[in-house]
């Protein structure tokens, strides 16, 4: 028996260690090859860089790129502790890393790139810093609202809300229509055991809300001339809450990776999520009728123009690694217009420039859609969900621990606790949007 | 031996009269017990099977369609062998260190071969009270150049909390007749080849308890080389498992498969030597 | 042979205590161990305690010495906080060990008759132990999913349904469970071992003197496991003490599952405090544990029996 087990043993090691050596495949290049190491959270977008792999490679054979990309839960603390170790060379980033120093002091410094050109003013200004710009943006994601369209016609409902009470009146409907609210049907999918994903529902609503009655009211809120007390804010959680009593039994309990897939079986009505999750739905099923409409949070039909949008996400370089020239490579193939159309073919975002073109329907419909007034969106307003007080203050909302104005107030008061903290990116953001204030 | 002869001499008897009430019970709660147990796995093993549609519309159900592609699909990313060998070369090294280095203390120690012995046993085992932090751990690992290095992770598993193993090395140890290395070393046997080749082979019962604690506590571990190996091609199995639940969220049937495909080898072999384990940690807790 | 006592008298101070034996070398042989007590123990306990006095925070340029302030913090502006982790991690230890004990318990009686097959039962329940926390937290994630789990189907069954793990009044005690399904059958190897160092002689005896089965159990087996019990409720309790893995893999500390330990771990790692404050943390919790562990040493180990 002991043999049989100790024979085996050697076996897998020795397969294993030929496993290992043949790996080093290759095409017909003889140089000495170097390791990119990069590290992304876009799991969505699996697919693609496989592809890009293949194809930065065969341009640049002298690079090894080793990438690994992990969900948006775990990401900052493994990016982390890479980049204590040193190994990584290539990490995505977001205009909200600005706010922390851990990764503010190491990333690289790319406006001498030959990469800006034709870029969104708005993109431009999210990934500066200062004077100089360190991420290079790879897409824009909104907070929309992805409707069923064969059950709405089902339900009923001939024409999309354009007013809060419309929007109530439809979830109703589809209530009724459904028979009531289980796990498996509902008005609204929603996946919070991460709890991370409450965000963007509670930016979406924010943006007919706040933005519609006062444009600068980041910047006042920057400027200290209101604080997260304001009636708006209060507004904002009293809607969350109603839109969130149409949420899925067990919405809190389930994992934000099931809710793209559950969506597209067409058992439920809508999905407020971040434009994101089009690929998913694609994936999961290609022939699913979906739908967007303007998340109608205002009572004032005239006021929900607004589609909030924002910088989803880039790469930075690592300062100090040594590898910075091949990371720069990095990035100027990938910012390439022929690499980038092809990422948005692929992995349906939001385009960075006016070169690229949405080719899904859905997706030209969020990015591209001259109906709407584009603003940013609230977590890039102002930053105020780097320590997460947000999150845990909204879904005690949701789960009933705490009434609304609870919620905001402790909302307001974390939220003066860290004004200090954030007092230099405050500073920056004002001179960045708003120039001809400072 | 004895006592299990007699059992099963008893055991022949009671099974000629009828099952008593106990018996039914004993057997209802054995086969409540294996369902408890067996379930989830089932659950695993179905859902690895499926297509992603077919989880989504019919997440209880057993399997319609086998996909076979799910295991193929997941293989390449896994990069299981790798991984597995890293995770058995580590074990095996914080093992043999956490096994032979308590032996050479608690061998001097116990037979009080050196004045002052009795102190240094009282220090080892008060070291089982010192605090620590993860943050002190962290930085004391990286400048001993630990850090980012499966030395330096054998190093920190194997020489990690030898208190408990010297402690119960030393109690074992006491109950061996000292005749045999008294009279060894009066005839110049080296002291430490006397302690490999004599004492360790009387010591099999504690040593494979360490063993299988040091096995399972390394192999569980995916926290340490999350935190201590950042590099992927250190990565052991669990971490490995760990990583690839985060970029494959999104396909539960995929993940499944992934869970299958990590756990079958261990599954195997435990089922092979599970005796030898169970055994070995029976006696040493007995003596212990 | 040990000196006589003359001979100790006479020399003034003697390292050796065998004269076979050179005592230079036994203490080489207890090297590595105090090397490795000294790197792995020693060192971060002082340089915890170092840190705790100052507000470190990656960079020892800009330390300062900030005296008790790290102390003070605990009671007053981390307070809300800490204690709700303590309580949680309280709440969630007092729901596992004892469970944990009966369910290994009952486990290693019902293995311990001699059956056919019993050693493939024995295996299937120590089997969660080899798959890893990582596996089992995923196997609990789609047992307790609000959809394609079967409990959420049998409540659904009744026309409930519930969110699980995502509900904060239950998520802990769920985890519990999953700590108690994954834990018992280790736990039944050491009660297992007790149980077969018990002779045999002393049911038969009891038997012929008409005890019946459950006298049997509260009257022998009980005060016989004694030394089991001990070595399972130690370990039970420093893992739940210590307990952050679970936690991490199923919710991540949402939803009202903070442990302590977990918490220690969360802000280590996300670095949301200075490493003098983290540092303090822990050195509160560690006199917390220890406290706990030396009192059960000492209501226990008395209470040993002695065979």
């Amino acid at each position: 028996m002991k043999k049989i087990v100790t024979l085996l043993i050697c076996c897998l090691t020795c397969f294993s260690l030929l496993l290992t050596s043949c790996k080093k495949e290759k095409n017909g290049y003889d140089g000495p090859v170097t390791e990119l190491k990069v590290l992304n959270f876009r799991v969505e977008d699996k697919d693609f860089y496989k592809w890009f792999e293949k194809e930065f490679e065969k341009e640049n054979p002298d690079i090894d790129i080793i990438y690994e990309s992990v969900d948006t839960t775990n990401y900052s603390t493994l990016l982390q502790s890479r980049l204590t170790a040193g190994e990584v060379d290539v990490f995505g980033s977001q205009p909200t890393f600005f706010t922390s120093e851990t990764y503010t002091s190491r990333m690289e410094d790319l406006s001498d790139l030959d990469i800006w050109d034709g870029m969104y003013d708005f993109v431009l200004k999210e990934c500066t810093s200062g004077e100089n710009k360190y991420i290079a943006p790879t897409n824009v994601v909104n907070g929309v609202v992805f409707y069923n369209k064969k059950l709405f016609a089902d339900a009923g409902i001939t024409s999309l809300p354009t007013t809060w009470n419309e929007f109530v009146q439809v979830c109703e409907t589809l209530k009724t229509h459904l028979g009531g609210i289980s796990a498996d049907k509902a008005p609204i999918i929603n996946g919070l055991l991460d709890s991370w994903p409450i965000n963007i529902l509670v930016d979406t609503v924010e943006a007919n809300i706040v933005r519609a009655e006062n444009p600068d009211w980041f910047y006042d809120l920057a400027t200290g001339e209101t604080d997260m007390s304001d009636p708006l804010v209060t507004e904002v959680m009293t809607k969350v809450k109603k839109i969130s009593e149409y949420f899925e039994t067990g919405a809190t309990g389930m994992q934000y990776s099931l809710v793209s897939g559950r969506f597209a079986t067409g058992k439920y009505g809508m999905m407020i999520d971040g434009s994101w999750q089009l690929s998913q739905i694609r994936a999961a099923e290609p022939d699913f009728e979906v739908g967007t409409f303007i998340l109608p949070t205002n009572n004032v039909a005239a006021k929900n123009v607004n589609m909030c949008y924002k910088t989803g996400g880039g790469f930075s370089v690592v300062k100090g690694t040594g590898n910075e020239a091949n990371s720069k490579r990095f990035i100027e193939f990938h910012m390439r217009d022929d690499v980038m159309q092809k990422y948005s073919d692929m992995c349906k975002m939001g385009p960075v420039k006016d070169a690229i073109h949405s080719t899904d329907p859905l997706a030209k419909e969020f990015y591209s859609n001259s109906a709407y007034t584009y603003v940013t969106l609230a977590e890039n307003s102002f930053v105020r969900g780097m320590p997460g007080y947000l999150t845990t203050e909204v879904v005690n909302l949701i789960t009933g621990r705490t009434s609304v104005d609870d919620a905001v107030s402790n909302i307001a008061k974390t939220h003066n606790n860290y004004s200090t903290v954030w007092a230099a990116y405050v500073a920056d953001w004002i001179r960045l949007n708003y120039p001809d204030r400072v | 031996m004895e006592i299990v002869k007699r059992g099963r001499a008893v055991t022949k008897k009671r099974n000629r009269r009828k099952m008593t009430a106990g018996d039914i019970f004993s057997l209802a709660m054995l086969i409540v017990f294996s369902a408890m147990m067996l379930y989830p796995l089932l659950l695993i093993v179905n859902i690895a099977l499926k297509s992603y549609k077919e989880f989504l519309l019919e997440p209880l159900k057993i399997v319609q369609k086998i996909r076979w592609e799910n295991f193929s699909e997941v293989w390449e990313d896994l990069d299981v062998f790798h991984r597995v060998w890293n995770t058995i070369y580590m074990a095996a090294g914080a093992c043999l260190l956490g096994a032979v280095i308590p032996m050479l203390a608690a061998f001097p120690i116990s037979r009080n071969h050196f004045r002052g012995a009795g102190k240094v046993y009282m220090f080892i085992l008060s070291s089982m009270f010192f605090p620590g932090s993860l943050v002190a751990s962290i930085t004391i690992a990286k400048a001993l150049h630990l850090y980012n290095s499966p030395i330096g992770m054998i190093i920190m598993w194997g020489a990690g909390g030898p208190a408990m193993n010297v402690f119960m090395m030393v109690g074992f140890i006491k109950s061996l007749p000292r005749d045999l290395d008294d009279a060894a070393f009066i005839d110049g046997c080296s002291y430490f080849r006397y302690i490999i080749q004599m004492a360790l082979p009387l010591l099999l019962p504690i040593v494979s308890t360490i063993i299988v604690f040091k096995a399972v506590g390394v192999w569980n571990d995916f926290l340490s080389p999350l935190i201590y190996l950042p590099n992927a091609k250190y990565r052991t199995i669990s971490t490995g498992l760990y990583m690839f639940m985060g970029s494959y969220t999104n396909e539960w049937p995929l993940l499944a498969c992934a869970i299958m495909i990590i756990a079958s080898p261990m599954v195997v072999l435990y089922i092979f030597m599970q005796r030898y384990i169970i055994e070995g940690m029976t006696a040493g807790a007995l003596k212990g | 042979m040990a000196l006589s006592g003359e001979d100790k008298k006479r020399r003034k101070f003697s390292f050796r205590t065998y004269p076979s034996v050179n005592p230079w070398l036994a203490f080489l042989g207890t090297v590595p161990v105090l090397v490795s007590i000294i790197v792995f123990g020693v060192l971060p306990a002082s340089l915890t305690i170092v840190m705790s006095f100052t507000d470190y925070d990656g960079n020892w340029a800009t330390a300062d010495f900030v005296g008790l302030k790290n102390y003070f913090n605990f009671f007053t502006v981390l307070k809300t906080d800490v204690f709700s982790y303590l309580w949680t991690t309280l709440k969630y230890a007092l729901f596992t060990i004892l469970p944990l004990q009966i369910l290994a318990v009952s486990a290693a009686l019902l293995v311990n008759k001699n059956f056919f097959g019993r050693s493939f039962f024995r295996s299937l329940f120590f089997m969660p132990n080899i798959l890893g926390s990582t596996v089992i937290a995923l196997v609990w994630k789609m047992m307790f999913d609000p959809i394609s789990g079967p409990f959420a189907q049998m409540l659904a069954s009744f026309g409930k349904n519930s969110a699980f793990f995502g509900d904060p009044d239950i998520s802990l005690w769920l985890i519990s469970i999953v700590t108690l399904w994954s834990g018992f059958g280790f736990h039944m190897t050491i009660y297992l071992a007790g149980l077969q160092g018990i002779s045999r002689e002393y049911y038969e005896a009891a038997e012929i003197d008409g005890a019946n089965g459950w006298n049997r159990f509260v009257y022998i087996t009980v005060p016989l496991l004694r030394q089991s019990v001990t070595i399972c409720l130690w370990m039970a309790i420093s893992g739940t003490l210590g307990m952050s893995d679970m936690v991490l893999l199923i919710t991540s500390g949402n939803y009202n599952t903070k442990t302590f330990a977990f918490f220690l771990y969360d802000i280590t790692i996300k670095g949301s405090m200075n490493a003098g404050q983290i540092a303090t943390l822990n050195l509160y919790y560690f006199v917390l544990t220890t406290t706990i562990m030396l009192t059960y040493n000492h209501f226990f180990r008395k209470k040993e029996v002695e065979l």
